[in-house]
């Protein structure tokens, strides 16, 4: 599982060039607060500690969920969401293997429905503001909530892109006119395409190192461009093509670090792609119907909760066993 | 995927060691044991009492099925005791074994031979190879005659004779069908004749380019039109019975059914070396060719050993004595198990003996929890769902097992092999099978 934080690593430093180095203090919050819950976890339940504190899982959900925070997001956000997936997702379900819910989606959609507001202040990209952060003044503002005169609530507010498409289309304009927003460029948002590429390209180092398998990242790709492609064809005016979905938001991340973790998944070959096409089309249908922009963590727990059922009809046929 | 596109597993062979050893023979031991359950079914009775004086190749064990496989004794000498002692057939408990002080004469009178087995009937044919002790070889020990006479109202279309050895470290087969091509032909016709099969083929798996050169050979000699060769991709487990006949015949081995009823018959080509050497030259399965190997043993190699030879005696000709570090295998790196001690005789299923160390083998031992990666799954044989099988056997759950397959399971050892967790799931699986 180090593999999987390793091919994580461009998608970090990408992230933090467009968007600060917000994300680094969110990072450390986070694995610090995974490793101490782990580990408390793990002594209350008279567990051995060296084995799953080194098996980098609590690690990989700490940085999903550091990658997923907004870069000023105050610290007690990022701390309690992961505590939240690694206490409450994780060890209440008795540990590695046997919880239901994908841990990190756990925590970020508790605090999504506790916190809206905060939990949704995007910053633009760097290069787009009027003076960047220094990471002093990035640590003021997450530990003591007081941001740089320069920095106004209005640039914070509704910035990500497939916010603004959200907030465009209920003020009347078409995607065509969105599209012109300064925050958008030739595939996606800014800063954010790159961020989805470089996570796409190590995604695609985990499918050649078969860390992970292609059911449900395909899954998850085709499910969503699909829904993208039908409903941009009835409607362009009002609706997004396929490559801004498949670059926005957290699709890449979705597709090849979340929505892979096996633990959470459907169990077969078959059944893991018929996973993956349903996380693809619930996303697509909460970020298009839904009240919320981007609806990757409520797709991948709704998937979570329909594992059993799509486990038993998905069981494949065995050798001799004639259908 | 599937079913007959299932690919195998490409996993380290490690025959190098003992790959091209000619075969030799390991001198007999002061001792034998010879336990009463060699094969699959029944139990034989001793037909020889404590103190009694035996010859070299005497019945001292008879079944009470006349189908099932007598049991020879190897050398001449006494029966020292009656009385139950470790098998490898059931690790947990002692067995029942015929106890025999070798007198190193090798005295015997001369066996019965079937002159002319030509005019025997199917069913004549497969009493005599009952009586010679013949089972299979391979590792699964079936009495060979029960096999063939299992399903008279079978037609057999295809006699399978299988040389694949797909499992790493065992060289035996290779080295026989090198060294006795032209008796493994013979074999065959004497099993073509009892089970009146139409076709005849001989599956060698690609990485035995000597072998399948000598087989050619003997054919070629004797003109022999009828059998054919046919060359299996080397993958594990290419040589399991069901994957092996989906290969040939493109048939699938419908769960719970033996080979006959889609008439088809598998045999190892070590088994049917031992019928020519009983049909052909009247001698009893009384030893077997037995491929002794790891990173522990001096002189590997593949050997002639009497059936009853303590295995110790075994370690000890090839220089090796087992130590606590080492782990020590009967049957394979992949489907043997691992004994406890090496105080077991050699029976008529063990086909190999490694001796390791923590270098060569899987060792990590400690089992983490299951993350359900699939990787199983995908490198199934079978296409069960191993980590669903693993939970229920968790659970004792006998009907959920029964119902995802467990029974259609062939113990490879793939998922073992695979799992990243080192779960052993074939070692819970065997275990949940003798349970339920």
């Amino acid at each position: 599982m180090g593999m999987v934080l390793l091919t994580l690593t461009p998608a970090l430093f990408v992230q933090s060039i467009y968007f600060g180095p917000g994300l680094w203090i969110q990072l450390s919050l986070a694995l610090l607060t995974a490793l101490a819950c782990e580990a408390s976890a793990l002594a209350i339940r008279h567990k051995p500690l060296m084995a799953p504190l080194t098996d980098c899982s609590v690690l990989i959900t700490a940085t999903l969920l550091a990658m997923s925070m907004p870069p000023l997001a105050p610290w007690w956000l990022i701390v309690s969401a992961v505590a939240f997936a690694v206490l409450l997702g994780k060890h209440a379900f008795g540990g590695l293997g046997l919880n239901t819910f994908n841990p990190a989606m756990l925590g970020y959609a508790v605090l999504l429905v506790s916190f809206p507001k905060q939990m949704t202040t995007w910053l633009p990209a760097q290069h787009m503001q009027a003076t960047n952060l220094t990471l002093s003044q990035t640590a003021q503002a997450i530990f003591s909530d007081t941001l740089p005169e320069s920095l106004t609530v209005d640039i914070l507010s509704g910035a990500s892109p497939l916010a603004a498409i959200k907030s465009g289309l209920s003020q009347r304009q078409t995607i065509e006119e969105i599209f012109t927003q300064p925050i958008f460029s030739s595939l996606a948002g800014q800063g954010g395409q790159w961020v989805s590429l470089s996570i796409l390209l190590g995604g695609l180092c985990l499918l050649a190192m078969k860390i992970i398998r292609w059911q449900i990242s395909t899954g998850v790709l085709l499910g969503l461009g699909l829904c993208a492609w039908i409903m941009h064809q009835l409607d362009p005016g009002q609706h997004a093509g396929v490559l801004f979905h498949l670059f926005s938001g957290a699709t890449m991340l979705c597709a090849f670090f979340i929505a892979t973790d096996p633990v959470t998944a459907a169990t077969s070959p078959r059944g893991r792609f018929v996973y993956g096409l349903g996380i693809g089309a619930l996303t697509y249908i909460i970020r298009d119907f839904g009240s919320y922009h981007d609806g990757v963590a409520f797709a991948v727990l709704l998937m979570n909760l329909a594992v059993p059922l799509i486990d038993k009809f998905t069981i494949p046929r065995a050798y001799g066993r004639a259908a | 995927m599937s079913v007959a596109h299932y690919q195998g597993l490409d996993i380290p062979n490690h025959k190098e060691r003992t790959r091209a050893q000619p075969i030799s023979t390991i001198p007999s031991p002061p001792q034998f044991i010879l336990p009463l359950n060699q094969h699959r079914g029944s139990t034989l009775i001793p037909c020889v009492n404590t103190g009694e004086r035996v010859h070299k190749e005497q019945v001292i064990a008879s079944p009470k099925n006349p189908l099932e496989a007598n049991l020879h004794s190897p050398v001449s000498g006494t029966i020292i005791a009656i009385e139950p002692r470790p098998s490898a057939a059931s690790i947990s408990n002692e067995t029942l074994s015929i106890v025999l002080a070798n007198d190193f004469q090798d005295s015997s009178v001369p066996t019965m031979a079937c002159l002319n087995w030509s005019a025997l009937d199917s069913h004549q044919l497969c009493e005599q190879l009952a009586k010679g002790g013949i089972v299979g070889l391979g590792g699964a020990s079936f009495s060979l005659a029960r096999k063939l006479a299992a399903h008279p109202d079978h037609n057999i279309n295809q006699l399978i004779i299988n040389g694949v050895e797909c499992e790493p470290f065992i060289t035996c087969d290779d080295q026989l069908m090198r060294e006795h091509a032209m008796e493994i032909i013979h074999g065959i016709q004497i099993i073509q004749l009892a089970t009146k099969a139409t076709h005849v083929t001989i599956a060698i798996e690609s990485n035995k380019p000597e072998a399948i050169y000598a087989i050619q050979e003997a054919l070629h000699s004797l003109n022999n039109l009828d059998i054919a060769l046919r060359i299996i991709e080397s993958t594990y487990p290419s040589g399991d019975e069901g994957q092996l006949i989906t290969k040939v015949t493109g048939l699938e081995l419908p769960s719970g059914k033996l080979p006959a009823e889609i008439g088809v018959i598998v045999s190892n080509v070590s088994t049917i070396y031992a019928c020519s050497r009983w049909i052909l030259h009247s001698e009893p399965l009384i030893s077997r060719i037995v491929t002794v190997t790891g990173q522990c043993i001096s002189n590997p190699g593949n050997y002639l050993v009497q059936i009853g030879t303590p295995i110790e005696h075994i370690l000890q000709h090839c220089g090796a004595t087992l130590t606590s570090k080492q782990k020590l295998i009967i049957g394979g790196a992949m489907m043997g198990q691992t004994l406890p001690h090496s105080n077991f005789p050699l029976t008529k299923a063990i086909n190999c003996i490694i001796l390791s160390d923590d270098r060569e083998l899987k060792t990590e031992t400690v089992e983490q929890p299951c993350i359900r990666c699939g990787e199983c799954a995908q490198a199934c044989p079978a296409q069960l769902l191993p980590q669903l099988l693993l939970t229920y056997s968790k659970q004792g759950n006998s009907d959920a097992l029964t119902e995802l397959g467990l029974y259609d399971c062939i113990e490879c050892g793939n998922c073992d092999y695979l799992c990243p967790s080192n779960i052993q799931l074939a070692t819970r699986f065997r275990a949940a099978k003798r349970k339920t």
